[in-house]
């Protein structure tokens, strides 16, 4: 005889099989459903806090098939091929954080240099993830902006970063400087050598310093101004053509030994004319004043310890006159005097990153 | 004996598992859940903007300049020069807007004679501190050569480590 009471055991039975079943597939989906919710603007605070400290605060890295230049320079801006280099970061040292590189922010944001956006994600997000992004920096003073990526849309995740951007040092000599130090040589002659050294042991071991306010001949770019050369003019030989650089020439001085040419630099333009911006070659006249700029790196082949002297030769057209001339005292030292060289300043800056 | 009472009990139970299973669906989909972690994102990056702020003021703009602008400040109790320089660093943007940070610096420092740590206003924003605001708290050690109010001579003389310490908040 059947029972009614079994009836409802097994319809109990089977509701309940549904709703489990039912409960246990709508469980798995909870993460799911979670995801679609703030995990992604928490996600891309934290993505883009991450980049900010990579990028202030880490001095970057190159990979381990990177070009190892001379002087033990293996930082990731000098390594020509940009598959070399393996995580970006613009600040100068481990020790200085806040306080970024100038030729590494110049590398970091050289659109010839790195594509938005794959080089950028595998060495400052380090993640498979499609992020896209946009990373400006803004000079406070001159409010010049430099930026990689995209406008952001409206929703992404942000951080922003107060910097150091450390401007290199530079040297003016000038017609009073020039007067003061006794350059102008009463020596008439047809050819004058005017010199200037820098000191390498002096520059990077003389002592503890900080490595934001040190001057690396290295890996600095190195900028020598010579102006006012109308004013030194003997007024007697006015008229006369103007005197010409016949030649630039670098050695190098290791201690006691003797002085050896510099074997290799990677560029011959270093040379510019009266505040022009494109470079010139020796032979070449000379009228008010003419700059030397040396890129980040030019003197990596100098041997350690060694002073690196940069001769200029004028040529006064074969006619025996005074001109710019320090054989007869010092070459021009290019050190840690601010008499001699303004030194290396920290201009105020803000880093903002936005991922999305 | 079979009848058919047994059947709308598993209907309905069905139904209202089905019920109770889309609501669900629908909550959980459809809420934003705004959890402790939220809100600690832009505590956060108040804090990294505050200490940034510290830090690059606490740092000499080249190696000829002795004193960094935060140990010249603590050292004048120069409050305007503060109130100028942490603004403009902490509001400063890569857009054309400036931020909109307000802020109260102090500065605490020890009496080793009686070991009594005093605090002292350095400056504020425009708009005062009332305690309502929902604050973070930054600080930096300074290296100061100072003799603060209510410090013998002998006992805060030469150089000695003080404390800035500034809360921020948005408005």
């Amino acid at each position: 005889m059947t029972e009614e009471n079994g009836v409802m055991s097994i319809d109990f039975l089977a509701g309940f099989t549904i709703f489990m079943l039912s409960f246990i597939w709508i469980a798995t989906m909870v993460p799911g459903l979670f995801i679609g919710l703030n995990a992604h603007g928490i996600d891309y605070d934290a993505v883009a806090y991450r980049t900010g400290v990579i990028l202030v605060e880490d001095p970057g890295a190159a990979g381990s098939l990177g070009v190892l230049r001379p002087r033990g320079i293996f930082s990731w801006e000098f390594q020509p091929d940009t598959r070399d280099v393996a995580r970006f970061g613009l600040a100068i040292s481990k020790d200085t954080p806040n306080i970024l590189n100038d030729y590494k922010t110049d590398r970091f944001f050289c659109a010839t240099a790195f594509a938005y956006p794959e080089d950028y994600r595998n060495r400052a997000f380090f993640t498979d993830h499609p992020y896209l992004f946009n990373i400006s920096l803004k000079e406070t003073d001159t409010n010049m902006v430099r930026s990689v990526g995209d406008l952001p849309p409206d929703n992404y995740g942000y951080i922003r970063r107060d910097v150091k951007l450390r401007q290199p040092s530079n040297a003016t000599i000038d017609h009073l400087k020039i007067k003061a130090f006794g350059y102008t040589t009463t020596e008439n002659v047809t050819f004058h050598r005017f010199s200037i050294v820098m000191n390498t042991t002096e520059l990077l071991n003389d002592k503890l310093r900080n490595p934001a306010y040190q001057i690396n001949p290295f890996t600095d770019r190195i900028i020598i101004n010579i102006t006012g050369l109308e004013q030194i003019r003997d007024p007697a030989f006015s008229a006369s053509p103007y005197p010409n650089i016949s030649a630039v020439d670098f050695y190098q001085h290791p201690h006691g030994q003797p002085s050896l040419t510099i074997p290799w630099y990677p560029s011959e333009d270093f040379l510019y004319e009266d505040g022009n911006t494109t470079p010139v070659r020796p032979p070449v006249d000379v009228h008010d004043g003419v700059s030397l700029i040396f890129g980040p790196g030019f003197f990596s082949t100098v041997l350690p310890n060694s002073d690196i002297y940069i001769n200029l030769t004028f040529g006064m057209n074969g006619q025996e006159q005074p001109y710019l001339n320090n054989t007869q005292t010092l070459p021009f030292a290019y050190n840690y005097d601010p008499v001699n060289v303004t030194q290396p300043q920290l201009k105020d800056a803000v880093l903002e990153v936005a991922v999305w | 004996m079979v009848n058919e009472g047994g059947q709308l009990y598993t209907i309905e139970g069905v139904a209202a598992a089905l019920l109770l299973l889309i609501t669900a669906y629908f909550i959980v989909n459809s809420t934003s859940v705004y959890t402790p972690g939220d809100t600690h994102i832009s505590d956060m990056q108040l804090e990294v903007l505050g200490a940034d702020a510290l830090a690059v003021m606490d740092t000499a703009p080249d190696s000829t300049v002795k004193k960094s602008p935060l140990r010249q400040i603590v050292e004048q109790e120069d409050s305007v020069l503060f109130n100028s320089i942490f603004l403009q660093t902490i509001n400063a943007r890569a857009g054309q807007r400036q931020d909109d940070i307000q802020y109260m610096a102090n500065v605490t420092y020890v009496d080793p004679v009686d070991n009594t740590a005093t605090s002292m206003h350095l400056a504020n924003s425009s708009r005062p501190f009332t305690g309502t605001e929902h604050a973070v708290r930054v600080s930096r050690w300074v290296l100061v050569e100072k003799t603060f109010p209510g410090c013998a001579y002998t006992s805060c003389s030469g150089m000695h480590a003080a404390l800035v310490e500034v809360l921020l908040w948005r408005d």
